[in-house]
């Protein structure tokens, strides 16, 4: 992660700039989440406009609630550690070598545009793959910009304060961020399982209670 | 002494979530249920924050 909030955390020396920096990481982050949000809404469409034309699509908002329950629990289940499930990733799409190489403004634009992406880097949480598949299957290009913008958006935010702690730690800053109890890998892992599997086993059951609901 | 397994706690966790989930969907259906069922979403949240605090001034 110090990769990724490096050139951050260099600018932290100065005042004036680091609120640059930080903006420029931040908006490039909350961009690239809105356009890959956009693109899975807009995959949703296409595949929905496909399917409705063979099987009709009555059923379509009942078995995808189903499945994104489903699936939110799955991804609770696995970030507790019970169950693996696949999370797909791109090794080695956010060099270390970017903020050393380039201008701290550029490397802040460059990491802040990779991480909203989010595959390029290793996910802890499984709410982003239940977030991916809630994008495409409402459909919306729109609704799918806003979900994932506002994932990316808190993603950057996150790593603002640690920017900050690391260069004012910058001896230690591995060793501070490792133990900073703001940064409890686990703990936060635990928490979002928790929404995770209230969040599933509430769609699951809304989902069941309108189906056997009485017209 | 009681042998535990590692994994009992978070399958605790796991339980809990998706019975908060169903609790809450129940609730939700019924008249005035819906205070009900936000209260029992943010009080999770709120004994989450509390223990985070307890932790870091305890550490």
């Amino acid at each position: 992660m110090i990769g990724t909030i490096g050139s951050l955390v260099e600018e932290a020396a100065d005042r004036r700039r680091w609120p640059l920096a930080a903006g420029l990481y931040t908006a490039a982050c909350t961009g690239t989440a809105a356009v890959l949000g956009g693109a899975l809404g807009a995959t949703g469409l296409l595949a929905r406009g496909l399917a409705c034309g063979g099987i009709g699509c009555a059923a379509w908002p009942s078995v995808g609630a189903w499945l994104i329950g489903m699936l939110a629990i799955a991804y609770a289940a696995s970030d507790l550690g019970l169950v693996p499930l696949p999370r797909p990733t791109l090794a080695h799409a956010v060099p270390v070598w970017w903020w050393r190489r380039w201008s701290p403004y550029a490397a802040a634009l460059a990491y802040g545009g990779a991480l909203g992406l989010g595959l390029t880097t290793r996910i802890y949480f499984g709410a982003f793959y239940v977030l991916c598949a809630l994008a495409i299957l409402q459909g919306d290009p729109g609704r799918g910009a806003l979900l994932l913008g506002t994932y990316g958006a808190a993603r950057a935010l996150v790593l603002l304060p640690a920017s900050w702690g690391a260069y004012h730690h910058r001896g230690a800053s591995a060793e501070w961020l490792a133990t900073s109890p703001y940064f409890d890998l686990v703990w936060a892992q635990r928490i979002v399982a928790i929404v995770l599997a209230v969040f599933g086993s509430q769609t699951v059951v809304t989902a069941v209670l309108a189906a056997f609901a009485p017209a | 002494m009681i042998a535990t397994d590692a994994r009992a706690g978070p399958a605790l966790l796991l339980v809990g979530g998706v019975a908060a989930g169903v609790g809450l969907a129940v609730l939700a259906t019924r008249p005035g249920g819906t205070s009900l069922a936000v209260l029992a979403t943010v009080l999770p949240f709120l004994l989450a924050a509390l223990m985070g605090v307890a932790k870091t001034t305890t550490a």
